[in-house]
């Protein structure tokens, strides 16, 4: 639609065509050591590491249960008092009683998953919807053009739509849950992922190995599916990564909004994000905890993205 | 006296060296080459005499040695060194009485903004014209470059003209205020072969006409046997030989020298006759302190070659290889 | 550039009607249609019928587009479920809030992030430098909602300095004219209420322009950075010109591009962020009519917002693109 988005997202598809063709594999290996030494990967790839890590363990570090209500006697509500950090609990407890710490590192997995689950629905659709509309455009003659025609400029209009909005008319429609919350991020990210799956794949069915396989006869189906595809993903996995972390801070937001999921008892940083609400003006850490939670791991996968685009693009590279 | 003395001129980015001690002279009204291979220091030392090398250099910007240029010598233009002068002081002498045309046309012109306000604004600078006069005096500077349909030309950008028009609209910018100096760096290189030929002998003419001072950087030899009067040729940021352009073709005593002149295919000599390149390239280097730092790739090299800094030798023709004697 | 300009007309047309398409698809394919939501839960199926006969329903799919359309264009996006007012009414008395507040937003992160990227561009590798960037990065990694939430505390609820909801003090007497409370207060000279209105946009803007400000000086850090670099900026300085000209002429007039081009991509979160931040403060602009059109599944209410805000950054974004066409004489020959 706009210009700008369009044309970021065509240096990214660029980048990817040239470590392709420029070198065979190694340009990638040339990226991966220039990213070892840049300290923006570094922290990124350590802060993405470290909760992947709690993502995985959590439920074997907590030293409490993440759901049972174990000092609801020290609670009190509507006097504002919430034990803070002691020796038992690091982060002290929520509005119902519970471990906050134990509820920050078991929440980890499934802030994880919403995030994944996010990513994965919007990359999956977006690689059908662009992948079709590249192959179409590539060898399914006129037709395939027309088609090819169509599904782009639907995907234009779409893109023009904020996405918090497509979110939100998505969310309305399935009802408040953790699912209509992935589904709704996901669903939004999928016009992206069309567009830079299809650029990235055109790209790639001009450059000369293509042409070589052309011209030794190997089925249109067996080059589209084996050879441009595959190598078109540089690009689009590293979208993958930045957009994680927009996916984790919208599905914040639409938590926020009363979307997420209805049950208090889950531990996910967006519901007790949102949940802590409530209780902002007397328990300000119940909200500071998961938000910065999600911040440092928003950054970690956004730090790593960047780092993945700045060492992948030709033209930043070449400064080095 | 000279127009512009440069003396033991030396730029270092970080820990490496770009010049290492270069020394050579422009008199009023000469042409004067600088030649070298790639990554010789020709273009540094023209940047550092045009005080443009701290902040606007492209090698600080991209290689991150943030102030980590030094650069020490002198640069005495018309007497003042050029090096200590305070910026708004120099600010004032470039594009009024020292200019420079770049290598690259097109990316040397500021592509939104049009070509009649890139001549105005300097023409406004140090000429004072405003309005009218100035975009009168910049469609004759246009005129002057053999640029035809000059007012029209006035309100197009960089990107409607061709390369070599695009040149002459610098060349135009760089004369605008009747420069006592020219740098030129490359300037054809970007070039069709057809156009540097236009090129080059709108250069000359300008200096002839005005009798400015030319000084022509460039790694081709050709153009040093068609324009200059003297020629230096650098090595490894150091001037390895100093000679009027006839005596050094006919004459070349520096290895280096020697080497360059039997690298360029010639039409005149038998087929089967092997071009002669020079062995290896400019990365192998000593440094001058410890020796001449072309002995690496000489063919004549001895022991000598190692002994120590060489000096200089000789005043119209001056070389710097202590085997010179022998080789000749 | 008049075939620049119609060409992006056109777009934007075909883009809406798309839109509206999509729009109305959605509409239809929504559980049990609109109807069931409008009638009780023991509603018979004659009750039914004649509701459905009434909106329209019985009509064969493409006439009802057909007049989805019309009424769209007539702004004319039927009744609120939840209030039952003409859902443009609604939007028409909620606008003007969501308008300020944004433009408040906006012009903080376009004052504040071009010079400060600016800055850290020239200042490369300084703790200005590290400080702009990283700040802008954790700018981007913050859930808006909850920069809203902690600025209210910290600054109204704890410390008091600022008022900590609504677009004025309640009570207060006001002219209205545009409907934007500071600029009114401006024109009929109620200072008074120009002041008040001005405290009370303070928090929700700064929360508002968190995410454009970071962006807005993440791209003009790298364009500067990249634009110092470039040869022509060297040829100006090998003119001799004065800093500023050098500054203005040739190096923000180019570095200033992209970041055009990132101000109208913004307007959609800032829309999104709008909704957040508003209900966060109470504002009573589209955000809260939005929060409860979601909440209540207020399908039309929902449908017409959407339509104005798309309408709106589709708008937006083509006078974005013009002006980028204006600036950069390459992309009007380019299309």
């Amino acid at each position: 639609m706009t210009l700008a988005k369009i044309e970021k997202l065509d240096r990214l598809v660029e980048a990817g065509v040239e470590a392709r063709t420029a070198e065979g594999g190694s340009l990638w290996h040339q990226s991966l050591r220039r990213m070892r030494r840049s300290p923006m990967a570094i922290t990124g790839a350590a802060i993405v590491g470290l909760f992947l890590l709690i993502a995985i363990l959590g439920p074997w570090i907590a030293p409490h249960s993440s759901t049972a209500q174990e000092w609801g006697d020290e609670v009190f509500l509507n006097r504002n008092i919430f034990p803070g950090p002691r020796a038992e609990n690091w982060f002290g407890l929520d509005h119902l009683g519970r471990d906050m710490f134990s509820r920050m590192v078991v929440g980890a997995r499934q802030t994880l998953l919403v995030g994944v689950v996010a990513t994965l629905i919007g990359f999956a659709a977006g690689a059908v919807v662009g992948g079709v509309a590249a192959a179409s455009g590539i060898f399914g003659g006129r037709w395939g053009q027309r088609i090819e025609s169509v599904i782009m400029r639907s995907v234009d209009v779409a893109l023009a739509i904020p996405m918090l909005l497509l979110a939100l008319s998505i969310a309305a429609m399935l009802g408040p849950s953790l699912t209509t919350v992935m589904v709704a991020v996901g669903v939004a990210q999928i016009p992206i992922f069309a567009r830079l799956l299809r650029g990235s794949m055109l790209a790639q069915a001009h450059s000369d190995y293509v042409m070589a396989a052309i011209s030794l006869g190997v089925p249109k189906s067996r080059i589209v599916i084996s050879h441009i595809f595959p190598n078109s993903l540089g690009p689009v996995i590293v979208q993958a990564t930045l957009v994680l972390a927009t996916a984790i801070i919208e599905a914040a937001a639409l938590s926020y909004l009363g979307l997420g999921n209805p049950d208090p008892g889950s531990a996910e940083w967006g519901t007790m994000l949102a949940d802590a609400q409530r209780f902002l003006a007397g328990a300000p850490q119940l909200a500071i905890y998961p938000a910065v939670g999600i911040i440092i791991t928003a950054l970690g996968f956004t730090l790593l993205g960047e780092a993945m685009r700045e060492s992948l693009d030709p033209r930043l590279r070449r400064e080095q | 006296m000279a127009l512009l003395e440069v003396e033991d001129l030396r730029v270092a980015f970080g820990g490496s060296t770009a010049v290492d001690g270069v020394d050579f002279q422009v008199d009023e009204g000469q042409v004067v080459g600088l030649v070298g291979e790639s990554g010789c220091g020709k273009s540094v030392t023209s940047l550092a005499i045009m005080g443009l090398l701290p902040r606007q250099s492209k090698v600080t910007a991209r290689k991150r040695h943030r102030g980590g240029v030094t650069v020490s010598g002198r640069a005495r233009f018309e007497g003042k060194d050029l090096l200590t002068l305070p910026r708004n002081e120099m600010r004032k002498r470039r594009g009024q009485e020292l200019a420079m045309v770049f290598q690259d046309p097109l990316s040397s012109l500021n592509p939104v903004v049009r070509i009649g306000v890139q001549i105005t604004e300097v023409l406004e600078r140090h000429r004072g014209l405003r309005g009218e006069a100035a975009r009168k005096e910049a469609a004759h500077l246009l005129d002057r470059v053999g640029i035809p349909d000059p007012t029209r030309r006035l309100t197009e950008y960089p990107h409607q003209l061709s390369g070599g028009m695009r040149q002459r609209v610098l060349i135009a910018i760089a004369v605008a205020c009747a420069p006592r100096l020219l740098i030129a760096d490359e300037p054809t290189t970007a070039l069709d072969v057809t156009i540097q030929a236009q090129i080059l002998e709108l250069l000359k003419d300008l200096v002839d006409s005005e009798g400015t001072a030319l000084l022509m950087i460039t790694h081709d030899l050709g153009v040093v046997a068609g324009l200059c009067d003297e020629v230096n040729v650098l090595y490894s940021g150091r001037v390895v030989e100093s000679a009027p352009a006839r005596d050094l073709f006919a004459r070349p005593t520096h290895p280096y020298t020697v080497g360059l002149l039997k690298s360029i295919p010639r039409l005149d000599l038998p087929i089967h006759e092997p071009l002669h390149p020079i062995r290896g390239s400019i990365v192998d280097v000593i440094r001058w302190k410890d020796g001449c730092a072309f002995a690496p790739r000489c063919d004549s090299v001895t022991e000598k070659c190692v002994e120590g800094e060489p000096a200089l030798v000789g005043t119209e023709h001056a070389h710097r290889c202590v085997m010179a004697e022998e080789i000749a | 550039m008049l075939r620049y300009t119609v060409k992006r007309l056109l777009q934007l047309v075909v883009a809406l009607l798309g839109l509206s398409l999509l729009l109305f698809a959605w509409f239809k394919s929504l559980p049990g249609g609109p109807e069931n939501r409008m009638l009780p839960d023991n509603a018979t199926d004659q009750q039914r019928e004649a509701l459905r006969e009434a909106l329209g329903l019985d009509e064969p799919v493409w006439t009802q587009y057909g007049e989805f359309l019309g009424r769209a264009v007539r702004l004319d996006f039927g009744n609120s479920l939840s209030s039952g007012r003409p859902i443009s009414t609604e939007l028409a008395d909620r606008l003007p809030a969501t308008i300020e507040l944004s433009l408040w937003a906006i012009a903080i992160a376009i004052g504040v992030g071009i010079p400060l990227g600016y800055l850290a561009a020239r200042k490369r590798g300084t703790w200005l430098d590290f400080t702009a960037v990283s700040g802008s990065l954790i700018g981007i990694c913050t859930p808006v909602f909850f920069l809203a939430a902690m600025l209210k505390v910290v600054f109204s609820q704890n410390l008091g300095w600022l008022p900590t909801a609504f677009r004025l003090t309640p009570g207060t007497d006001y002219t209205d004219v545009t409907g934007l409370r500071v600029l009114d207060g401006l024109i009929t000279g109620e200072f008074d209420v120009a002041w008040n209105a001005a405290m009370h946009l303070i928090l929700p803007a700064i929360a508002l322009a968190s995410i454009p400000l970071a962006v807005i000086t993440r791209i003009t850090r790298a364009s500067v950075l990249e634009v110092l670099g470039e040869d022509y900026v060297r040829t100006a300085d090998a003119k001799g010109l004065k800093a500023q000209t050098i500054r203005g002429r040739h190096v923000m007039k180019n570095a200033m591009l992209p970041v055009v081009t990132v101000i109208g991509l913004l307007l959609g979160s800032l829309f999104a962020g709008a909704v957040l931040t508003e209900s966060v403060f109470s504002f009573g602009g589209v955000g809260s009519f939005v929060y409860a059109a979601t909440t209540e599944r207020d399908y039309p209410a929902l449908m017409g917002f959407i339509l104005v805000i798309a309408v709106s950054y589709v708008a937006l974004n083509l006078i974005v693109d013009l002006s980028y066409g204006f600036l950069d004489p390459r992309v009007r020959v380019r299309s």
